[in-house]
């Protein structure tokens, strides 16, 4: 199977000598962590690294990338006392087992194979559900892809075909490469790409062709709508907007070989008759071939996408960034460590956990993002230093009510009556005064503000004036830093002590201890505003939550 | 002569007139021996149809937007989107009689004659009903009251009544003579607005009272998607003329998605209409007017005007065909090659069809 | 403060009064009015009657002898002697999706990058007109938010400001109960906290953060520029009572307090159906508006500085289709230019008799990115972005401005 590798001089070079070197790592069985921070130095060469991030930073960074929150000032406090020498490790493991693991990875998932959209017949509950299921446990990543392209579950596994949305065929071959297989062949589907030229139009229509048997059928007895297949009976046909040369093709994976469409006698086609509303199913199912053929151990370009985009999700850039741009113009920062975490992936079973956990223990993820001393300016993809990344709208909307301590606030999702049904456009057009009590309607409000427009990836730190005007005047925000009984700001009202305030302010927003100058300006605000103490307290906590340490997962 | 049977299922085109340019009205004359069609070419077009002669009239400065025989006179009235009304002696002469220069500010999209041939009555953008002598053009009356484009006009078998239908879904009935509005029919189901519309969507866009004048089909399209490709549901409401309720609505079971341009009753008191797609086949469609789903669908190319012939079994209907360069862009055409869509004139007998007759 | 704004290439110290007003009356703008879906050129700049792919409406005489206007156009052909019409437009793409964002970024040659919008480019190629407002600001139905999306490679801070329905984001008015003061002063603690955050940390997505901040706060100061309730009824009657007049009106205040640049989104004019039903009712929404503004801003001694363009991605085909609409024609099409730099009564490009072909020379948008930077004093074949140590023209080097419609 040819896999599109680059292919000039140079890279074939480094490429032998890469794989040498490799070699006899390889052979002497050191642990993957090693291996992707001696790969790191390797490339960077003899420069100053930054230190591993004190514990605080690493508490917190863990924290947001395994369970999707801060730590609690009580976790931050435990964590700081631990003596043992095994903590950080320990630290990664409990997460890893934790309820919270399932529920945030399957938000983020659901994030970058959804892209905020709600297609299909399966709710977004029953595909957080059934994602959060796969995540606990020892979710294997190909497994679940499979699963999505197949989309023959029945039960609690049907909503594995939320991937595939109502299966429009044009945007499942859009989805699938640029999701699964980091290729963005949308501009492939009228000609061959006009940038990358090693994306042809053939690669978009024999994806296509996987694809375009699949439709929408509903079970009449149960009222549920699957994924079936019609017959395919021949090969795709296009053609090129600019040559008008007809062409055709059979189901093809990039790189790959093409599906025969076998021809059956009349009658024989199918080995299951129509029934309860379902079509006949067909003996040659395209889709459920695809399903396999693009899991496969042996499918390079699936895996390294993999790798690639799990690196993303806890460094903040894939090693070949942007994600769906994975050719020979656009080469990885890093594409021996590329090649190894593929190879390793796979080699242990597509074991998703197993992954996070040897990049999670490797230096280059503990690095501090302080740069090393006398060093004014370092590359981002050096790795050098950590890159702070952006928390995501749910992130912060959670961040938020954990610092303000105002969780209590929320109403359960039940106690909300239909008629009642809060005015979220209302909110943002000003029309209403009202503030929303539920954690749904909280949400929707961060991620308008803070999310991308669903259809669209959610990739790179995106500042904006709308999001910062949010974050400063925001009514229901401004309503969390009232002091209330429990919050924060309650909290720090009953502190007399300066200090108090200030240990308690930074544990809390900033998960961490203040330095001694930061003791000194709380002081000092305090001092001055001694006439309105409480609501300078407010004033503290509203400018930590503005502030850049907070709106970064450093 | 006896007519054959109306036997809707076994309808077959029977007659093709091709021409090169779009055609958007088309009807039979009183006496079924000519067609009249007009459209984009600026020109009526006349078929004399058991002599097979063929006749062009000039006069109109743009597309031609109505057509109406005299009811009982030799005559034809045609209308266009500049808001002229033409007379034309059309057997004898190759000039309009008369001519009313403007009868509405801009589109005239509904022209009808009273079945004793006194009046002509039009209607169109300006949203006023305009009653003029059939004889010499001279305006009578106006009937103000829409409040947006009037589609289409239509008198009540007893000729006492007529009805106007706008873009709002609105319909008024009007008593002939009096001229004063006696009623107002609610089809709003045919228009849609929404938020982010820029327009006014759909309206009612055609009219076909029943032969015993109980119920009043009205035609258009509901839940349009968007004012750009205009996309709906292609939809009948069947009234009750006593109580101006709907009783019925019936829908297609095909693709279509564009309004019924046009209604007809049939003898046998089931109901036709034609509707339009985009690049696609549309199709002419048969109901009981009790059922929602038709009796019976003919495939045929989008149909933007229905006219019945006086023997009641031909039905006549304008038909878009493509010129062959359809679509977006020029994909590689010349100004030589770039072709306009035509029109097929087609002719529906409404039975079926006669055995050939055996050689020898 | 204006360092941390970035873009003000050249301008080294604005500080010195004498200095910032001789800036101030150099300063050129510029407003974009896109058609979403593809205007009509038959139903609008070029109607062409007798054409065999002509629609119903007149031709109307314009203020140009010899020039005609669809009659749908006929506020604009009263100020066609202040315009400049481009009729053959003649563009590669037929598609939406690809052909939005082609015409917007000028279709450069490719250079493995995501190119910016006319907007962003010109936030940065000329900077803000006024260090206190953001340099790009879109007027848009539907949601509001910043979109960076439109800045490519270019840095985040390029990117739109978009107002839902003209409407400014409501996080722009200080809270109930927080005076300028105690704003002033929980911000300054703010700027402590990343002061120290930034000590050792280099890095442009937390100078971005900061800058976000920064506009934030120049918006919110000068937010009465977006209040509409300052505008005057008998204004509002002149550019029409539909979301496109209310917006390019908008459009105006924005231009008057000095925004660089003002994108004016209207959509669904993709009228594949019932396109002369339609057009009826959509082209007028953009005639009033436009002349409106065309002479809102000569009256105002604003014309000759500030650039007014009106375009789609796309014209219609002269085909009429099976649902009496038009479909997508890049082939040949038309758009209108004003202002800064812009002709007086240019009407440009000609067509075969019956409108559907250029005969003769037909222009890309590269051409028309050429012209644009031209008449705005920047060199499109000179000047170039920096990128990752690469050089990217600023527009299709393979393109010229067109003459025609230049002073």
């Amino acid at each position: 199977m040819s896999i599109p590798f680059p292919t000039d001089y140079a890279s074939k070079i480094f490429w032998v000598f890469a794989g040498m070197v490799l070699g006899c790592h390889l052979f002497a069985e050191k642990p993957l962590h090693r291996e992707i921070d001696k790969l790191v130095k390797f490339r960077a060469g003899d420069v100053p690294f930054a230190k591993v991030a004190d514990d605080a930073t690493f508490l917190r960074r863990v924290s947001l990338d395994l369970t999707g929150n801060i730590p609690t000032t009580d976790e931050v406090i435990l964590f700081l006392g631990d003596k043992s020498v095994s903590k950080r490790s320990d630290l990664i493991e409990r997460f890893l087992k934790g309820e919270k693991f399932a529920d945030y990875w399957a938000e983020r998932l659901s994030v970058m194979l959804l892209e905020r959209l709600d297609l299909g017949k399966v709710s977004q509950d029953e595909w957080k559900v059934f994602l959060g299921k796969s995540l606990a446990g020892e979710p294997k990543w190909d497994e679940m892809v499979r699963q999505m392209i197949e989309a023959k579950g029945v039960g609690a596994s049907r909503p594995a075909m939320k991937f595939l949305g109502k299966a429009d065929h044009h945007l499942m071959t859009e989805n699938v490469s640029r999701l699964l297989l980091g290729m963005d062949l949308t501009c492939a589907k009228c000609h061959d790409h006009p940038s990358v030229k090693e994306w042809k139009q053939s690669h978009y229509w024999g994806l296509f062709a996987y694809l375009n048997q699949t439709k929408q059928a509903t079970r009449k007895k149960e009222g549920k709508t699957y994924l079936v297949e019609s017959l395919a009976t021949k090969k795709v046909e296009f053609e090129s907007v600019f040559d008008l040369v007809k062409m055709s093709t059979g189901p093809r994976l990039p790189g790959g070989g093409e599906v025969e469409i076998p021809q059956f006698e009349k009658g024989e086609e199918f080995e299951k008759v129509a029934e309860d509303g379902l079509p006949a199913v067909p003996k040659f199912r395209p889709r459920e071939i695809l399903a396999n053929d693009l899991t496969a151990k042996e499918y390079d370009v699936f895996t390294r996408n993999s790798v690639n985009r799990i690196w993303f999700l806890v460094m903040g850039r894939g090693l070949s960034h942007p994600l769906d741009e994975m050719h020979s113009k656009n080469p990885p920062s890093h594409p021996d460590l590329l090649a190894l975490l593929a190879r390793e992936f796979s080699g242990h079973g597509f074991d998703l956990k197993w992954l996070l956990r040897e990049i999670m223990l490797s230096e280059t993820y503990q690095r501090a993002s302080r740069l090393p001393k006398g060093v004014a300016k370092v590359e981002p993809t050096s790795y050098r230093v950590v890159t702070p990344k952006g928390l995501t709208p749910e992130q912060l909307l959670r961040a938020v009510l954990r610092v303000t301590g105002n969780v209590g606030e929320i109403n359960p999702p039940d106690s909300e009556s239909e008629a009642e049904k809060f005015d979220r456009k209302g909110y943002f057009t000003g029309t209403h005064d009202e503030l929303p009590s539920s954690l749904e309607d909280m949400k929707a409000i961060f991620v308008q503000t803070f999310g991308e427009p669903p259809g669209q990836p959610e990739i790179d730190f995106s500042p904006g004036v709308n999001k910062s005007l949010f974050l400063m005047n925001d009514r229901l925000i401004q309503h969390w830093l009232k002091p209330r009984s429990g919050n924060l700001v309650h909290r720090l009202g009953k502190l007399n002590k300066d200090s108090a305030v200030a240990r308690e302010l930074y544990l809390c927003v900033l998960s961490r201890l203040p330095e001694e100058e930061e003791r000194d300006w709380v002081s000092d605000y305090l001092s001055e505003n001694a006439h309105r103490r409480e609501e300078a307290q407010g004033d503290l906590v509203w400018s930590l939550l503005n502030s850049a340490e907070f709106r970064f997962n450093h | 002569m006896s007519v054959p049977p109306l036997h809707v299922t076994q309808s077959w085109a029977s007659r093709e007139l091709e021409h090169d340019r779009q055609l958007f009205r088309a009807q039979f004359s009183p006496d079924g021996q000519w067609i009249a069609a007009g459209g984009q070419d600026k020109l009526v077009h006349l078929w004399e149809l058991e002599k097979e002669g063929k006749k062009t009239l000039e006069g109109h400065k743009t597309w031609v937007s109505s057509i109406v025989f005299h009811s009982k006179e030799k005559k034809l009235f045609t209308a266009d989107y500049l808001g002229v009304i033409h007379c034309w002696d059309y057997e004898k002469a190759d000039k309009p009689t008369w001519t009313i220069k403007e009868a509405d500010r801009d589109n005239v999209r509904a022209l009808v004659v009273t079945a004793d041939g006194k009046y002509l009555i039009s209607a169109g953008d300006d949203a006023v009903i305009k009653v003029w002598k059939a004889s010499d053009g001279k305006q009578v009356v106006k009937l103000e009251g829409h409040e947006e484009c009037i589609f289409c006009l239509a008198f009540s078998p007893d000729g006492k009544h007529l009805v106007s239908g706008d873009l709002l879904g609105r319909i008024r009935q009007w008593s002939i003579g009096t001229w004063k509005q006696v009623r107002e029919l609610d089809a709003k189901l045919l228009h849609t607005r929404k938020e982010n519309f820029l327009a006014d969507v759909g309206g009612v866009r055609s009219f076909a009272f029943s032969d015993d004048g109980k119920l009043l089909a009205v035609g258009g399209m509901k839940e349009a998607k968007s004012n750009a490709f205009c996309p709906g549901k292609p939809t009948v409401l069947v009234f009750d003329w006593a109580t101006g309720e709907v009783k019925n609505e019936l829908g297609i079971k095909g693709k279509s998605d564009g309004p019924f341009n046009a209604l007809q009753f049939l003898e046998d008191g089931n109901l036709v209409g034609h509707t339009e797609i985009l690049h696609s086949d549309s199709e002419l469609v048969f109901w009981k007017v009790d059922q929602a789903e038709p009796i019976h669908s003919i495939k045929n190319g989008s149909g933007y005007d229905l006219s019945l012939h006086p023997d009641k079994r031909q039905l006549l209907v304008p038909t878009y065909v493509t010129g062959g360069s359809s679509g977006n862009g020029g994909r590689g055409k010349t100004p030589e090659n770039y072709l306009p869509n035509t029109s097929i004139l087609r002719v529906f007998s409404l039975y079926a069809k006669p055995e050939e007759p055996k050689e020898g | 403060m204006l360092g941390s704004l970035g873009g003000l290439a050249g301008f080294g110290s604005l500080l010195h009064p004498s200095v910032a007003k001789q800036i101030k009356e150099r300063k050129k703008q510029v407003c974009l009015i896109w058609l979403d879906g593809g205007i009509s050129q038959y139903e609008s700049w070029h109607p062409l009657p007798d054409s065999k792919f002509a629609g119903p409406f007149r031709s109307i005489k314009t203020s140009i002898p010899g020039v005609h206007f669809s009659e749908l156009m006929s506020h604009s052909a009263k100020i066609a002697h202040k315009i400049s019409v481009i009729r053959t437009m003649s563009t590669k793409d037929p598609n939406h999706s690809t052909g939005v964002p082609r015409m917007q970024r000028g279709d450069p040659l490719d250079r493995g990058v995501d190119y910016p919008y006319l907007g962003s480019a010109v936030a940065k190629l000329l900077g803000p007109a006024d260090p206190e407002l953001p340099p790009y600001v879109w007027i848009k139905p539907g949601n509001g938010g910043f979109i960076h999306r439109e800045a490519g490679f270019l840095d985040a801070r390029y990117g739109a400001l978009a107002l839902g329905d003209g409407r400014p984001p409501v996080h722009i008015h200080r809270p109930k109960g927080v005076s300028s003061e105690l704003d002033a002063a929980r911000n300054a603690l703010r700027q402590k906290a990343n002061e120290r955050f930034k000590a050792y940390r280099n890095l442009s997505d937390v100078d971005a953060y900061e800058t976000s901040y920064d506009m934030a706060r120049q918006l919110m100061a000068r937010k009465e520029i977006f209040d509409d309730e300052k505008l005057d009824p008998r204004d509002r009657e002149r550019y029409g009572q539909h979301p496109l007049g209310r917006h390019v009106l908008q459009a105006r205040q924005l231009l008057e307090a000095g925004v660089r640049f003002v994108k004016v989104n209207s959509y669904h004019w993709d009228t594949h159906g019932d396109n002369f039903n339609m057009s009826q009712r959509l082209v007028p929404q953009a005639d009033q508006p436009f002349a409106a503004l065309i002479n809102d801003l000569d009256d105002r001694g604003m014309l000759d500085h500030t650039l007014v363009v009106m375009m789609s991605e796309f014209g219609r085909t002269p085909l009429i289709n099976s649902r009496l609409g038009r479909d997508h024609w890049p082939d040949c099409w038309s758009i209108a230019l004003a202002g800064c730099g812009i002709k007086r009564g240019a009407i440009v490009g000609e067509t075969t008799k019956d409108g559907g072909f250029v005969n003769g020379r037909g222009y890309d948008v590269g051409d028309l990115f050429h012209t644009i930077y031209n008449v705005l004093g920047i060199d499109g074949h000179r000047v170039r972005y920096r990128h990752k140590g690469q050089k990217l023209a600023i527009a299709n080097d393979d393109c010229e401005p067109i003459e025609e419609v230049m002073q």
